[in-house]
């Protein structure tokens, strides 16, 4: 979900610059409304960069006086949202009932805090060794330098109204994000689309600007270069690359990309499956999907296991034959010579049952 | 004519009122839907059931029952709470329409005759 939230927030960026550059047509505002049907669909941030960049934007709007787009922004924004709710009401309850106890020992922000947030964003948008945000701060500024110099009219309004609601936009996002859950990597997706574009339009901007006729090419491929050493060296990039890496290795040398435990229902997808539950967990753990591949599924409780074990009661409606699988946790020991153990993960193992008597 | 007229004019204001409507009937039909029973076993029937002597229940597929557990009331009350919005939209458009056609002059004209005088 996090690749289709990068997605849609792209798109929405991408919907904005259009706002700013021109005067919108209808499509633009069927396109925005389905943009935030799609994002809020997709994850419940979504509503915070929306939220971030739709602020900006009509702040905009309303100091260019374009109040009668205003209110078609602000009419488009509203169907995509409530058609969204119309087709999934629940996010509503996640995000005011569930994610409220998730997010209810949040701190607030001291000195310590600002640093820590500091550091984390060096690390995952320019890596460990830190030169890149030295060299695009540069790039930056001898962009300023160079635009005061040659200020023109629309043209530099626009492009510099778009830089600053995306780089305004990403930093309240994260701001936001990194109060609610810290410093999280795949939670500060919108951060990264963001950043992206941001960095490309400082080296495009100042690329267009340096007036070298002979080596303009050689500047420009070089600009470009340098901006994908920036944005490839930041630790979020190079995760997901090295994971990018891993899948085609293991496709090219034919292993599979599931580990053993996730493996087991196809193995042993004949069989029937017996869980053993440690708390009330509606998902099972992340095993649902599991489950399903099995014949049938039962669960017990923990407390039920260590009372009776697993005995006649536990494996009535299978019938004689039938192969079982246990998952148990971990703290939970079964007789080995009624049960074979057969992957085990973190936190549970899976045991196939010999039979026997209890 | 004017009536009906002056509501194909307010459309766009009229699709919100019923959207909104629709939304609030989606949402209430999922808060009923949360408060309804479990299909299936539950903790509290394995407690019966052990303290009456009975057996545990069966084993069941778990899609199977994950499936049946959808009643799609959100749908099911969306539908019905756009159809009062277009109720509620009707009866707004009633009431405001002499009010506009009073404080504004260029109301007393249709969309139609409007678009015709521009051309």
């Amino acid at each position: 979900m996090y690749m289709m939230l990068f997605l849609f927030c792209l798109w929405y960026l991408y919907i904005h610059a259009r706002l700013i550059k021109y005067q919108w047509r209808r499509t633009d505002f069927i396109q925005l409304a389905l943009c935030i049907f799609f994002g809020t669909l997709t994850h419940y941030y979504f509503y915070v960069y929306g939220g971030a960049l739709t602020l900006l934007a009509m702040i905009f709007l309303i100091r260019r006086g374009r109040l009668r787009e205003l209110l078609s922004y602000m009419y488009a924004g509203v169907v995509g949202i409530v058609v969204s709710w119309i087709c999934y009401p629940w996010a509503l309850f996640h995000i005011f009932l569930k994610a409220q106890g998730k997010h209810a020992d949040v701190e607030g922000w001291s000195p310590e805090k600002v640093k820590e947030y500091v550091l984390f964003l060096r690390d995952s948008l320019f890596g460990e060794n830190g030169a890149g945000w030295v060299i695009i701060l540069a790039f930056w500024c001898a962009g300023m330098f160079y635009m005061r110099r040659t200020k023109g009219a629309e043209k530099d309004d626009w492009w510099q109204a778009f830089r600053g609601m995306a780089a305004g936009s990403g930093l309240i996002y994260s701001l936001i994000i990194y109060t609610l859950d810290g410093g999280n990597l795949y939670y500060m997706t919108a951060l990264y689309v963001v950043f992206i574009v941001w960095t490309s339009t400082v080296l495009i901007d100042l690329s267009a600007r340096i007036r070298i006729s002979w080596k303009k090419n050689i500047v420009r491929i070089g600009m470009a270069l340098i901006g994908v050493w920036i944005v490839c060296s930041g630790t979020v990039v190079r995760r997901y690359v090295s994971s990018a890496k891993e899948v085609v290795e293991c496709m090219s040398e034919g292993v599979s990309l599931v580990d053993e435990f996730r493996q087991t229902p196809a193995v042993y997808q004949n069989y029937n499956c017996l869980y053993i539950e440690k708390k009330q967990d509606n998902l099972f753990h992340n095993y649902w999907f599991e489950f399903g591949q099995y014949r049938q599924f039962k669960k017990i409780t923990v407390e039920e296991f260590y009372r009776h074990g697993i005995g006649e009661e536990e494996m009535r409606g299978c019938e004689e034959g039938e192969g079982i699988v246990v998952y148990a946790p971990k703290e939970c020991e079964l007789d080995e010579q009624r049960y074979r153990q057969i992957a085990e993960d973190a936190s549970y193992q899976i045991y196939e049952y010999l039979g026997g008597e209890s | 004519m004017n009536y009906i007229r002056f509501l194909w004019d307010k459309k766009y204001v009229g699709l919100l009122i019923v959207l909104v409507c629709a939304c609030l009937g989606s949402v209430r039909g999922a808060w009923k839907e949360s408060g309804e029973p479990f299909i299936g076993v539950t903790e509290m029937d394995l407690a019966d059931m052990e303290n009456a002597g009975a057996g545990a229940p069966e084993m069941t597929g778990v899609i199977a029952l994950a499936a049946e557990q959808n009643r799609w009331l959100n749908f099911d009350y969306a539908f019905h709470y756009a159809g009062r919005g277009v109720v509620c939209y009707c009866v707004l458009a009633a009431a405001y329409m002499p009010l506009h056609q009073r404080y504004f002059k260029s109301a007393q004209q249709s969309s139609y005759e409007k678009r015709k005088k521009n051309t």
